[in-house]
């Protein structure tokens, strides 16, 4: 199940997509926003934005390589504006043992960072705002 | 004939554009030409931006038709 989306992320409908009586180990990576200082201001909410197109082909991508053959990945982003807590991106990964769900869940979760064109804007307390530096699209 | 130039992230912000920038172009040119005429009305693009034709990541040159979409693609920063 791959989703990009405006709405909150249902992450036991995500877990539900992998899980089955064949995995013996489900990881779900959560990515949350986080309310970071910088000087005396903070970060009180990310604004995200996508290619909707390109982004769903991406994260399609990379939930299609899932590894071994025996992970089955689901992934899920949101757009728009998120409060500092709130869930910007799940991933989940089910695999019979363990060691398959960690890896297939990290190197999904490093993919979506470099090759899928999301970018988020920084809004700060202090009222400023700026978009997040980045890694050039892999 | 005439091409879109979409925008996303910073560069949006860095031209004070909307999302897309109509461009007339003369039949026949090439991709890397119109980046090059874009940057010349409207500014340099970094090296760290990405090239995109009608929704495909690209680093060829191909010659461009009328309507066609040249999407500029920040570095990203999802997750």
């Amino acid at each position: 199940m791959v989703i990009l989306t405006a709405e909150p992320l249902d992450v036991n409908a995500l877990i539900s997509s992998v899980r089955g009586p064949d995995c013996g180990a489900v990881v779900c990576f959560l990515g949350c926003v986080r309310r970071d200082k910088e000087g005396s201001s903070e970060v009180t909410a990310l604004e995200y934005e996508a290619q909707p197109r390109m982004a769903q082909e991406a994260m399609e991508r990379i939930a299609g390589q899932s590894g071994s053959g025996t992970v089955r990945l689901s992934i899920a982003h949101r757009t728009g504006r998120l409060e500092a807590g709130e869930i910007s991106a799940v991933i989940v990964a089910a695999s019979p043992h363990r060691a398959e769900a960690f890896e297939a869940c990290r190197s999904a979760l490093e993919q979506l960072k470099e090759s899928v064109p999301i970018w988020k804007k920084m809004h700060f307390s202090s009222g400023e705002s700026r978009w997040a530096e980045g890694k050039p699209l892999a | 004939m005439r091409l879109t130039v979409s925008l996303f992230g910073s560069l949006r912000d860095r031209f004070g554009k909307g999302a897309s920038v109509q461009m007339e172009v003369g039949p026949g040119i090439r991709l890397r030409e119109a980046l090059r005429k874009f940057e010349g009305e409207q500014g340099a693009l970094g090296a760290d931006v990405a090239v995109a034709l009608n929704g495909s990541l690209t680093r060829a040159d191909p010659e461009l038709a009328d309507g066609d979409e040249i999407l500029l693609l920040p570095p990203v920063s999802g997750g």
